[in-house]
């Protein structure tokens, strides 16, 4: 109990952590809005196999290791999976809040963006020859009926706690991997 | 000699099962329940948006539906699952070998890492089987590095 007192705080280091994911995952998935937007409609819109940016695969993950290895080496200090599962979580719900906050300040830079992703990805799916009339008409429906509760504060609210809610997930996962490598008491 | 299984970390390991089990059912993506959902909407996509590419030409399919993730990310998130919930049995065969996992888990990112630049500088064509297999050595090795958190082997004397 002594011990917990007088560790240093580890929010500084969740930040770190949460900043350089949130940046790095936000400009990729700009990337991809933009490279959508200004395409063609067709099912290469689709498949987006023109731009293949697969390191994102593994960028998401890497907060909690981040942040458990900059708390381990700035205070020279161990501690146990538990402590690096916790400020993984923290730095998985933060990245996805500061994510949130750079997305709805590049709608303001770019507010016609989510409309021309939105109108591009719909034409190439009228145009996707393999699905039922019936149902195509349905998901081109709820789809725009998607993209419409996405501009409001409800739908900006549900993204979050969606990507929060699996952003912290992954980071508890990674943030208890950067505890062990990092912050091991084991000799 | 008789092998006994000390359990630690127990709430934290129920919760990562559950939570991570959640996680890999998700990754199947819309094809799960069946029929056709436009890719990039339903609420497994919006889920893995920030984390995977989510490339159509790169992802399995489910029933004719793309996953949510690419073939790489679903197979970590699936040999992640599988390796934590056979966490117990892997520590009762291996007993504790923290160096040799410390070791499998530095290979496989270095695996990942070297066929993801391959690719993207052109040395080589990764294939939907050759990433699902690195993302597979990823997601175990990374379980059992924690394997120890959880599970020890103890040996007694009868």
């Amino acid at each position: 109990m002594e011990n917990e007192q007088v560790q240093p705080s580890y929010w500084p280091s969740v930040m770190i952590g949460a900043i350089i994911v949130s940046v790095v995952t936000s400009i990729f998935g700009f990337a991809l809005l933009y490279y959508v937007a200004g395409s063609e409609p067709g099912m290469g819109t689709l498949m987006i196999s023109g731009l293949t940016i697969p390191i994102t695969c593994l960028v998401g993950l890497i907060g909690g290791i981040i942040s458990t290895r900059h708390y381990a080496k700035t205070y020279d200090i161990a501690f146990p999976i538990g402590k690096g599962a916790l400020i993984g979580l923290f730095t998985g719900i933060a990245a996805a809040i500061i994510a949130t906050i750079i997305g709805q300040i590049w709608n303001l830079v770019d507010p016609g963006l989510m409309d021309r992703f939105g109108e591009t990805i719909i034409a190439a799916f009228e145009q996707a020859g393999n699905i039922p009339e019936a149902q195509k008409e349905d998901s081109i429906a709820s789809m725009m009926e998607n993209f419409e509760k996405q501009k409001t504060l409800g739908g900006i609210l549900q993204g979050l706690a969606i990507n929060a809610g699996v952003l912290g997930v992954v980071n508890l996962i990674s943030g208890m991997i950067g505890a062990k490598i990092f912050a091991s008491e084991e000799e | 000699m008789i092998s006994k299984i000390q359990a630690n970390n127990q709430l934290l390991y129920i919760l990562v099962a559950v939570l991570s089990g959640f996680i890999f059912f998700a990754a199947l993506g819309p094809g799960l329940y069946g029929g056709h959902i436009i890719p990039r909407v339903s609420w497994q996509h919006i889920m893995f948006n920030l984390l995977c590419h989510q490339d159509i030409a790169r992802s399995f399919s489910l029933n004719g539906t793309a996953m949510a993730v690419c073939s790489r990310c679903i197979g970590i998130y699936g040999a992640f699952v599988i390796s934590w919930l056979l966490m117990p049995l892997i520590v009762y065969i291996v007993g504790n070998r923290s160096k040799i996992l410390l070791k499998l888990f530095g290979i496989s990112v270095a695996l990942n890492l070297i066929d993801v630049i391959g690719n993207l500088i052109g040395f080589w064509a990764n294939t939907y089987e050759s990433r699902f297999i690195f993302g597979i050595l990823f997601g175990a090795s990374s379980a059992l590095l924690l394997m120890n958190e959880f599970f020890k082997r103890l040996n007694t004397e009868v």
